[in-house]
C-alpha cells in the first residue's frame, strides 16, 4: 500500500482510476486490511474526487446486491414485480430472489407479476410451484399476472396455469382475492 | 486553511461516511461522533496544531478514529448508556433515499448484460482481485476496464441526474 499511500497524499489526486476503483471495491466489500482502510480513509477525507467515486461505487454495489424483485402491499396482498428483464431458469439469480421474497416471508397472499420474465424453464416452474405450495400450506394462495406469451405457453403446456391462478393484470388478480 | 461553512459541510459528509462505516447504521450516536470529530479538528486548526496542512485528511482521520475508539471504550465500560445499540453491520447499507430512487436506477442499469453484472458483483461484493476476475472470464485488462467504467458512468449519470431532479422538485 505504500505506493498508494504516496498517491493519496498528493494535494491533487493522481491515483490511477483503475487502481482507485480496486481499492474502493475492496473497501466496500470489507476485504481491505485495517492499515489499508486507515490509509484510504485518511486519503478520501482530504480528496473530494475519491470521495465522490466512493459514493457512486457504493450505490452501484447496493444496486448489484439488491433483489430484482420489487415488493409492494396492496389491500393486504403482496405484489412482487421484477424491476428489470428477468429469466426464471436454472442458475438464474432471480430464483433466489423468488425464494427470499416468498418462501422466507410470512405473507400468505401473493401476486407475482411476470411481465418482465422473458424465459422460464423447469427450474423456474419448480420454484413457482414451491412458492405456491408454501403459500397454500400457510392458508394462503399465489396468483400470477401479466405472463408474456412465451412464458404463458410453457405454463399452459405443463398444466401449472390451471393450478395457480393466472390473470391478465394486477387489478384482476386483486379483485379475485376479494371475491 | 479553509474553514468556511461549505468546506465544513463537505468534511461533515465525509466524516459521517467514515463513522457509519465503522459503527454501523444502527448506532444512534453517529451525528454526535461526527460533531465531536469536527469540533476537535476545528479546535486543532484554530490553535495551529496541524503542522502538515498537506495531510489534512490523514489528520482528520486520526481525530475521528480516536473519537470512535473512545466511544467504543465508553460503551463497553458503561453498556447501559445505550442499550439499543446493536452490533455494527458489516455491509454497506443504503440511505433511505436510495429506495426512492430505485426505479430510476434500475432502469439505468437494466441494459447491463448479466455477464457484466456478474463481473461487477465479483469486484464490489466479493472483493475479488482484478487479475482473478480477468482470468475467470477470459478477459484482457482493457476489456475489464471497459466493463467497469462503462457501468460506472451509466450509473453516475442516472444517480446524479436523479439526485439533481429530486433537489429541484424538492422530492
Amino acid at each position: 500500500m505504500s505506493a498508494q499511500q504516496t498517491d493519496w497524499q498528493e494535494t491533487s489526486c493522481t491515483m490511477e482510476p483503475i487502481k482507485r476503483e480496486q481499492v474502493i471495491a475492496k473497501y466496500l466489500s470489507r476485504t481491505l486490511d485495517s492499515q489499508a482502510v486507515e490509509e484510504f480513509e485518511g486519503h478520501y477525507l482530504g480528496c473530494d474526487e475519491c470521495f465522490e467515486e466512493l459514493r457512486v461505487s457504493e450505490q452501484l454495489a447496493l444496486e448489484l446486491r439488491s433483489s430484482k424483485l420489487a415488493r409492494k402491499l396492496s389491500g393486504g396482498v403482496s405484489v412482487l414485480k421484477f424491476r428489470a428483464a428477468a429469466t426464471l431458469t436454472h442458475s438464474a439469480a432471480e430464483l433466489d430472489d423468488l425464494r427470499r421474497e416468498v418462501l422466507e416471508q410470512s405473507d400468505s397472499r401473493v401476486i407475482i407479476d411476470l411481465g418482465r420474465v422473458t424465459k422460464i424453464d423447469s427450474a423456474g416452474l419448480g420454484q413457482l410451484m414451491s412458492c405456491y405450495s408454501h403459500l397454500v400450506r400457510n392458508q394462503g394462495t399465489l396468483k400470477i399476472v401479466n405472463a408474456l406469451p412465451e412464458v404463458r405457453k410453457v405454463m399452459d403446456m405443463t398444466g401449472i396455469s390451471s393450478l395457480i391462478g393466472t390473470f391478465k393484470d394486477e387489478q384482476e388478480a386483486l379483485n379475485s382475492f376479494r371475491n | 486553511m479553509d474553514l468556511s461553512e461549505p468546506s465544513l459541510e463537505r468534511l461533515r459528509l465525509k466524516l459521517r461516511y467514515k463513522v457509519l462505516y465503522h459503527v454501523g447504521h444502527n448506532c444512534a450516536d453517529v451525528d454526535d461522533l461526527v460533531q465531536e470529530s469536527l469540533a476537535r479538528f476545528i479546535r486543532a486548526a484554530q490553535k495551529e496544531q496541524i503542522r502538515n496542512t498537506q495531510e489534512l485528511g490523514a489528520f482528520l482521520n486520526g481525530v475521528c478514529r480516536n473519537v470512535i475508539l473512545e466511544y467504543r471504550r465508553r460503551v463497553k465500560r458503561e453498556p447501559n448508556l445505550d442499550e439499543d445499540m446493536q452490533i455494527p453491520e458489516t455491509r454497506v447499507r443504503p440511505d433511505a433515499e436510495i429506495f426512492e430512487m430505485r426505479d430510476a436506477i434500475d432502469n439505468g442499469l437494466s441494459e447491463l448484460a448479466e455477464r457484466d453484472r456478474e463481473i461487477l458483483r465479483a469486484l464490489y461484493l466479493e472483493g475479488r482481485d482484478k487479475e482473478e476476475i480477468c482470468l475467470d472470464w477470459s478477459m484482457t485488462d482493457a476489456q475489464f476496464r471497459v466493463v467497469l467504467f462503462r457501468a460506472k458512468e451509466r450509473f453516475r449519470r442516472v444517480y446524479t441526474g436523479e439526485t439533481k431532479r429530486r433537489a429541484e422538485t424538492g422530492a
